[in-house]
């Protein structure tokens, strides 16, 4: 039971800390889309110096929040965990998603920290404060692979025969999941270009991935949440048989 | 091909409609199928914006090349459908495979031929930066050239599965579904290749 409960506070723990992390991203970072990656570097340097205070104050609450996704990763694979200890052999996709979530916090609680480095001195050489800028923004946006990783595990779940009752995700998450995986992979062609819908608030890179997750997290937080409390139902019920 | 089949259920003497492959599935096709429409409308904007770069940029792509593609999508589409007429039938499950493999090594072609397609491209001097066209040219073409290879990589695997002679209905959903990817992929050419090829 304790597990169950403590699955529930890590749900909101995670939705807590994404949420902050989101409006600072948008409204004190401004990078809701990021700005224009034609921009030069005294253009970059000017906008550090205008906003300066807010994007430090970002950075702050980016380096408490930033690690909301280490919380999901742990939910999920507790839920993994429930279908893959049923086999014999080591439960590859509950340790996947483990270390993903891992790998993942640090490509999202870094940019900020970059961004609060290129705004703690305002008054450096604008080239210095640029590349803070640049590597904040192509951190966050091409570093995508760790969340397929533990997507990948999710769709293989979810379209592979289940034993478990209340399995969080039916088979249509599956390949809803098999098509976030497709449109954030896209994450990682910024490098390319610095104009158009290859840059990194273009359509490919930014867009698509971001519309995606905007549908992906609200959807699997109440399914996440459904099948939790079905499964604390359950244990209850079985608990007031036993002591009957 | 039918795109639905009734099923009669003996009991009831009703008839129900079956999905091709299964509902879910059709979540990952029609949310690739709009992906790839934002793209298409994003690139008509563009070029209304600069209609003659465009145009004379297209002059340069390989239209032949594009019309042997379009063809050998389609004939790997219809080995595809033909594969699965046959795997529906007990007996001919090894007919079914071979046409799987038949259809898998036609779609292969198109791999090639784009990749040559691209080698001549770029060795002329045209590449995704050289102009919008070129970069919307190689974006378009090079994600639906990564669902081709992931097409033939889900009708690989689905037909190792359903080789042997006992293959479970799952099985054979699964089947369906990998074909109905593999036709959405074919659509999603017939649609790009007059966008950027030939339209004006």
């Amino acid at each position: 039971m304790m597990s169950l409960r403590s699955q529930k506070v890590l749900m909101w723990w995670f939705i807590v800390f994404a949420v902050l992390y989101g409006l600072a991203f948008m409204f004190l970072f401004r990078m809701f889309p990021p700005p224009s990656a034609e921009w030069s570097p005294d253009e970059i340097a000017r906008f550090y110096q205008e906003h300066g205070t807010g994007v430090r104050v970002g950075a702050m609450i980016g380096v408490w929040t930033g690690g909301w996704f280490v919380p999901l990763a742990v939910v999920l694979a507790a839920q993994m965990y429930r279908r893959e200890k049923l086999e014999e052999g080591a439960p590859v996709w509950t340790w996947l998603t483990l270390i993903a979530g891992g790998l993942m916090t640090v490509v999202i609680a870094l940019p900020m920290l970059f961004w609060g480095v290129a705004a703690y001195a305002p008054t450096r050489a604008p080239d210095v404060t640029a590349l803070m800028h640049e590597m904040g923004i192509l951190t966050f946006i091409t570093g995508t692979q760790y969340y397929i990783f533990v997507w990948v595990s999710i769709a293989l779940m979810c379209l592979l025969p289940n034993r478990v009752a209340h399995w969080p995700f039916p088979r249509w998450y599956g390949y809803f999941t098999i098509l976030s995986s497709v449109a954030l992979e896209a994450g990682a062609l910024p490098f390319l270009s610095r104009e158009g819908i290859l840059a990194w608030n273009g359509l490919l890179p930014w867009w698509i991935p971001i519309s995606n997750f905007f549908v992906w997290g609200p959807v699997t937080c109440f399914l996440l949440l459904r099948a939790i409390n079905a499964q604390i139902a359950d244990e209850e019920l079985s608990t007031d048989r036993e002591s009957a | 091909m039918s795109t639905t089949r009734d099923t009669e259920d003996v009991s009831t003497g009703t008839t129900s409609r079956h999905v091709p492959g299964e509902p879910g599935l059709w979540v990952l096709l029609f949310g690739d199928m709009a992906l790839f429409t934002f793209l298409f409308t994003f690139y008509l904007h563009d070029r209304g914006q600069n209609p003659r770069l465009f145009a004379e940029s297209q002059e340069h792509l390989h239209r032949t090349i594009g019309v042997i593609n379009t063809l050998v999508l389609l004939t790997s589409s219809i080995f595809v459908v033909f594969a699965l007429r046959a795997l529906r039938n007990e007996h001919m499950r090894q007919l079914a495979t071979r046409l799987a493999v038949a259809a898998i090594a036609i779609g292969a072609c198109f791999i090639v031929l784009k990749l040559f397609e691209y080698y001549e491209l770029v060795t002329a001097g045209m590449t995704l930066t050289s102009n919008d066209f070129y970069m919307w040219y190689f974006a378009i073409t090079a994600l639906h050239l990564g669902h081709v290879v992931l097409g033939l990589l889900t009708l690989t695997v689905l037909t190792r599965l359903v080789r042997s002679a006992k293959t479970a209905a799952t099985h054979m959903a699964f089947f369906e579904g990998g074909a109905c990817f593999w036709h959405v992929v074919d659509l999603l050419w017939i649609v790009i290749f007059p966008l950027l090829y030939l339209v004006r």
